[in-house]
């Protein structure tokens, strides 16, 4: 395991962003409806107050016993520590926009770190909420395949750290929400027929009906943007890991199939107006100015529903999920290798846009 | 659904309140929520769990707590009040300090109070036995 060092050694930190996260690969079983499965595990230790009431020198303590563990798990073998208080905002900004690290364990005043597994499939934020969030990402739709990595590493810490548990309550949380498995499985679908059709209130009315969750792009507290919506199980008591796994692996199928349906529909009944939708925000991603996120977010939901139709002529998923997180506020200055403003923001942005397109255009030329 | 206080706009606020055993939801607009102070305007975009847990819990157990006193976790000297406005509980041995004002609230939230997922290997060679058989049916 590499220490990661903000201040004397970037490399690291620069490897690990330049690779491609799964998340984005835009690969995967049902990647034209599925972005990314996630699993995650919430645990904390047995002999230490929950973050929130630890003091710093109990968190410190809590970071070297973890990294201490990881050094013998199979799964973080090569993989990359980041200590959040030894890198700079801008840093912690890049790994939030990546679903690495949670605002929370983003804000870096306390002794807080991100491991990552070699390829950042998975990863393991220290002290965040609770004392481990583990973190298992795939591309498309694959529960079973991450439960197997999540549960498999969850295995390797539990050789070498006493969790806190109980035989009634399970893994005991600071957050009484995730006590019990400390489960959060969740998938971020692309769903723009249900919404174009405006069958998307009943569907996530049936959602909340049948005890999960949906949430945005980012998470907690975001917004739903470019039709893309992160369901996920909502309790973690009385119910196995199993049986939560496979009831969101059934309703979203369900939900998925409703998708599809919407699609054939659209097409027969519209298809010279959902390509002109397509085709129209292509040609402003390809040829803008100045663009915000927002409007990049949405438009890249245009195209990534062209390309998942068949249309030809569009650039590819990866690049399209790609742009997702490239256009966003720290990764664009990152590149920039300066703070913007957000209207030297919005211009820059519009920039890499075009430069992603074109590349995209001339890949496909070759 | 529309708000059950102006009946005009749709409801986008869901409240669940318990009182005296009783629970009654309320399903209000963002409009007539604020103007019953439920929701203010800065906590629209940062509406957090614990503030759901601190409304759920707070007419549940003031009566319970009322009863047998002022609880405090015994290991990290966490009050159940600092609970209630937070949301967060202190450390492990809280669930046991809290475990009467707890029970009922795992129960509204997860339908359910006994664990039923995975175990840890530390309880010794029953446990991992019963982590095997877990991790047989867990995985497809």
């Amino acid at each position: 395991m590499k220490p990661g060092n903000g201040n004397g050694t970037p490399k690291n930190f620069d490897e690990l962003i330049e690779r491609a996260t799964p998340w984005l690969s835009g690969e995967g079983p049902q990647a034209g409806m599925v972005l990314s499965t996630r699993m995650r595990l919430a645990r904390n230790l047995q002999s230490v107050p929950f973050t929130h009431r630890a003091r710093d020198e109990q968190l410190q303590g809590v970071l070297m016993s973890v990294v201490a563990a990881a050094e013998r798990a199979p799964g973080f073998q090569n993989g990359l520590l980041l200590k959040m208080n030894d890198i700079g905002t801008l840093e912690r900004q890049i790994l939030v926009e990546r679903h690495l690290v949670s605002h929370e364990l983003g804000d870096g005043t306390r002794p807080r770190g991100l491991l990552a597994g070699a390829d950042e499939r998975l990863s393991l934020m220290i002290n965040e909420e609770d004392h481990l969030r583990l973190q298992a990402m795939a591309p498309g739709f694959q529960l079973a395949e991450s439960w197997a990595v999540a549960d498999a590493a969850d295995d390797e810490l539990d050789e070498a750290l006493d969790f806190a548990f109980s035989d009634e309550t399970g893994y005991l949380t600071s957050c009484p929400t995730n006590a019990g498995t400390g489960l959060r499985a969740s998938v971020l679908v692309h769903l723009p027929a249900l919404v174009l059709m405006d069958e998307i209130p009943k569907v996530l009315k049936g959602i909340s009906q049948v005890g999960l969750n949906v949430r945005g792009l980012y998470g907690e507290h975001s917004e739903v943007m470019g039709n893309l919506f992160q369901i996920s199980n909502q309790t973690t008591l009385g119910v196995s890991e199993r049986d939560s796994i496979e009831s969101l692996e059934r309703v979203v199928r369900q939900i998925l199939e409703h998708e599809e349906r919407a699609r054939e529909r659209m097409m027969r009944d519209a298809r010279v107006q959902i390509e002109d939708k397509v085709w129209r925000a292509y040609g402003t991603l390809r040829y803008c100015r100045s663009i915000q996120a927002r409007e990049v977010i949405n438009l890249c939901s245009a195209v990534r529903l062209g390309v998942a139709l068949g249309m030809s002529g569009l650039c590819p998923l990866p690049v399209m999920s790609g742009l997702l997180v490239l256009t966003q506020p720290a990764h664009l200055q990152r590149y920039a290798g300066r703070e913007l403003t957000p209207a030297e923001r919005n211009v820059y942005r519009a920039q890499r846009v075009r430069e992603q397109l074109a590349a995209a255009g001339r890949d496909a030329d070759s | 659904m529309l708000c059950q206080i102006c009946g005009k706009n749709a409801a986008s606020v869901h409240f669940t309140e318990i009182n005296d055993n009783k629970m009654s939801e309320l399903h209000l607009c963002e409009r007539c929520a604020e103007e019953k102070g439920m929701q203010g305007p800065s906590k629209k975009q940062k509406f957090d769990i614990a503030d759901l847990l601190a409304g759920m819990v707070d007419g549940m157990t003031s009566t319970e707590e009322e009863r047998v006193g002022h609880v405090q976790c015994p290991r990290c000297g966490m009050a159940y009040s600092a609970f209630k406005e937070t949301g967060r509980l202190g450390c492990a041995e809280c669930y046991q300090a809290f475990q009467f004002q707890l029970r009922p609230l795992l129960r509204r939230i997860h339908g359910d109070t006994h664990h039923k997922g995975k175990v840890p290997t530390r309880d010794g060679e029953g446990a991992t036995r019963s982590r095997q058989i877990q991790r047989g049916s867990a995985t497809r």
